[in-house]
């Protein structure tokens, strides 16, 4: 398996050379602020299109600039999980966790059924019927992280995501993450600024300069 | 973005300001209400011309807010949305039946689709046989032309406040375009949605100047409530107040039931 | 509907007239020293007198200077409701006595001597230039589509209302659309769909060519008789009173007659 991106966006303010070759590994990107962490993620979401080079899955293009292919976000198998607006405001914790499964057709029973499991082996059935304006932004991130895994992705992005939590609720969640992670066969791309999460979770570094 | 904790006590010369703004607004109706005899209201209300009178500003109003919906929706997405040269413009003349006096707008739809001298309108006579002017369609048109702009601003900036995130959150968990814009835009554009319909029924009902101008005032036909109010105020004035308050209690009860959507986010 | 009550009020006026024989304001006794008059009055004028009016009140400046006409157009019963609720004006000139008649009863207008008829007029039909439908009398109407006419409770509209009367032409609401004043009435046919209009003959003449005119005969046709008044709450009375005299006089009437008023 490998994910192999090669290519360049130009955003007008700069522009993000990357060489990246995975193999169901958790890679962690960092870098200092501005240098284009997010805009790698989005371009292996299918949020933003290469203006140079391609991105190659399991031998699949998924983004030629030259040949103009492109699959669009939506049929790429990815979950993201951003730093902030993460989760749909007008949709319960239950409903949030549930949308990728019923957008992968899922129906609406079996999918409740599945959130619910796993909202309560979290441990979180309290928060289950809650709208996201109710949650703190600690409690948000964790049912974010929860959907972010519950559909098996294929490519999972994480841009920051313990970020809004305090030291102490850490170390828990970066368990939590680091097994579902090695769940995952594909490919796992971490931004961060903490050593820890590094440390602790991913398997290999790229340092965007 | 911080939320604003709301507070109990405004500074004084705001306070001021804002009471002397509620009497300005709210004493005309209140002096309305005085004037109406309340036992005739039922009889003057129930009598021939003014049933036809309301039912007909009932059925043109909605009739135009739903084209003002067609024509729209679509306009304001491409103005939120697509970036192309010359969208100030468009937008410029989509809000010009806001600040036109009516009856110049009547005149322009009469130069427009009028069947004598009108561009489209001739045309249409001509070909088909089809005479907009004096007809229950020609109020409906005149009264989505200076209901459709308010419809537009609060769609169009209803869509731009959609934080875009949302609806690449909803890509990222497996939304096609239809999906995403049903499931989500839709949804959060829904407090704008509404008060954009709300406002531009209400332009739409209130409508004179441009109706008489271009449906001209046949009673059965064209004659809508605010036209029957005009020439009721010479010839019966205790009716006139009467159908005023009927108007009046229906803007009422529509913005009340509004309420904090009017506002554009969630409370 | 009510034009037997016009021999009545113009009885009413004459006599009026007669009883202000010698009343006079102080600056037009003989002997007094010639006040050069001074200021800005109001006039409340029938729609119908727009065109009339604005060329009278420039000779009438030319004889005055210093003075200062404005108009106030519209049609006559509601500029009585506006001075009846309180607008300021000075002078009303309304296309039919019964709304003078109305500002006496409700007390706007208590000047006898100043309370005058100035001015008559016809109705004549309106039809898209070249008379496409061929009209050529009261009659022929029947066959049109779309019939302006004034409101109800307008003197042009009761006038129009009259003429299809006398006519004996009974034309269904569903076929009339009713303007708020002559002007508007007008503007059916000239920029509008309306295919005729039943206005005074003075308005489709101002109009040109933008419509045709078609007589009506004596017979069916009714005598609009437009009185002038002095409002009692006027806050320049001489000028004002200046310009009633102008309009009765020989120059004003000349005036008023180029425009096709009929002679008083």
């Amino acid at each position: 398996m490998t994910l192999r991106l090669d290519g360049s966006v130009n955003l007008g303010a700069f522009t993000l050379k990357c060489e990246i070759a995975s193999e169901n590994e958790i890679i962690a990107i960092t870098g200092s602020n501005g240098v284009g962490k997010t805009t790698l993620l989005r371009v292996l979401a299918g949020l933003v299109k290469l203006t140079s080079g391609a991105l190659v899955i399991d031998d699949q293009i998924i983004d030629d600039a030259e040949t103009d292919e492109f699959v669009p976000a939506h049929q790429r198998n990815v979950s993201m999980v951003f730093q902030n607006e993460t989760l749909l405001p007008f949709l319960t914790v239950r409903d949030n966790i549930a949308f990728p499964l019923r957008m992968s057709g899922v129906n609406r029973n079996r999918s409740h059924e599945i959130a619910q499991k796993a909202i309560s082996s979290h441990g979180i059935s309290n928060l289950a019927n809650l709208l996201p304006r109710d949650l703190s932004g600690g409690q948000s991130q964790r049912v974010a992280l929860i959907r972010a895994f519950i559909g098996a992705p294929k490519i999972v992005l994480l841009d920051e995501p313990l970020s809004a939590l305090d030291e102490n609720a850490r170390p828990e969640l970066r368990n939590f993450l680091r097994e579902q992670m090695s769940a995952v066969a594909g490919y796992k791309f971490f931004v961060t600024h903490d050593r820890q999460d590094v440390e602790k979770i991913c398997d290999r570094e790229i340092h965007l300069n | 973005m911080t939320k604003r904790r709301p507070i109990s006590r405004p500074p004084v010369f705001i306070f001021v300001g804002a009471i002397l703004g509620v009497i300005y607004i709210c004493l005309p109706l209140v002096s309305l209400l005085r004037k109406i005899s309340w036992g005739s209201l039922l009889s003057q209300l129930t009598d021939g011309p003014t049933l036809s009178a309301l039912r007909l500003s009932l059925v043109t109003s909605v009739a135009a807010t739903v084209l003002a919906l067609i024509l729209g929706l679509p306009l304001a997405w491409v103005l939120a949305r697509v970036a192309f040269r010359g969208s100030y413009l468009v937008r410029a003349f989509v809000m010009l039946p806001m600040v036109l006096p009516p009856v110049v707008g009547g005149v322009a739809l009469l130069a427009a689709y009028g069947k004598s001298n009108g561009l489209l309108g001739a045309l249409l006579f001509d070909s088909f046989g089809v005479q907009l002017t004096f007809s229950p369609i020609g109020v409906v048109i005149a009264e989505a032309f200076v209901a459709l702009p308010f419809l537009v601003m609060a769609v169009e900036g209803g869509l731009r406040a959609i934080d875009s995130r949302y609806e690449e959150l909803a890509s990222t968990m497996g939304a096609n375009e239809a999906k995403k814009f049903y499931l989500v835009t839709l949804r959060l554009l829904r407090p704008s949605l509404v008060a954009g319909i709300a406002v531009a029924w209400a332009r739409a009902l209130g409508e004179f100047g441009a109706t008489i101008t271009f449906a001209g005032n046949i009673q059965g036909r064209t004659q809508t409530t605010p036209l029957a109010v005009y020439l009721l105020l010479e010839s019966d004035p205790q009716a006139a107040y009467s159908l005023s308050f009927v108007l009046l209690v229906v803007c009422v009860l529509v913005l009340i039931s509004m309420r904090d959507r009017w506002l554009g986010s969630k409370r | 509907m009510q034009f037997r009550r016009p021999l009545l009020a113009v009885a009413v006026i004459v006599i009026a007239l007669l009883a202000g024989v010698g009343q006079g304001e102080a600056a037009y006794q003989l002997g007094a020293p010639e006040k050069v008059l001074q200021g800005t009055i109001t006039v409340s004028a029938a729609s119908s007198l727009s065109e009339s009016f604005v060329e009278i009140a420039k000779e009438f400046r030319k004889e005055n200077p210093k003075t200062k006409v404005r108009f106030n157009f519209g049609s006559s019963s509601s500029l009585v409701a506006q001075i009846q609720a309180g607008a300021p004006s000075d002078v009303v000139a309304s296309a039919d006595l019964s709304n003078i008649e109305k500002l006496i009863k409700s007390g706007e207008v208590t000047s006898a001597s100043y309370t005058k008829i100035f001015a008559r007029n016809q109705m004549a039909i309106a039809v898209k230039p070249g008379n496409p439908l061929k009209i050529k009398t009261v009659g022929d109407l029947k066959n049109v589509k779309f019939l302006s006419l004034c409101g109800l409770t307008v003197p042009c509209g009761q006038y129009g209302a009259t003429v299809l009367k006398l006519a004996r032409l009974n034309i269904d609401e569903s076929k009339i659309t009713r303007a708020v004043d002559a002007k508007s009435a007008l503007n059916a046919v000239t920029i509008g769909d309306a295919d005729a209009a039943i206005v005074y003959s003075t308005d489709v003449l101002s109009a040109k060519k933008s419509v045709t005119l078609v007589k009506i005969p004596k017979a069916f046709n009714v005598d609009a008789i437009y009185g002038v008044a002095l409002l009692r709450n006027s806050a320049n009375r001489e000028v004002a009173v200046a310009f009633i005299n102008y309009l009765v006089s020989a120059k004003g009437q000349e005036l008023l007659q180029s425009f096709g008023f009929i002679k008083i």
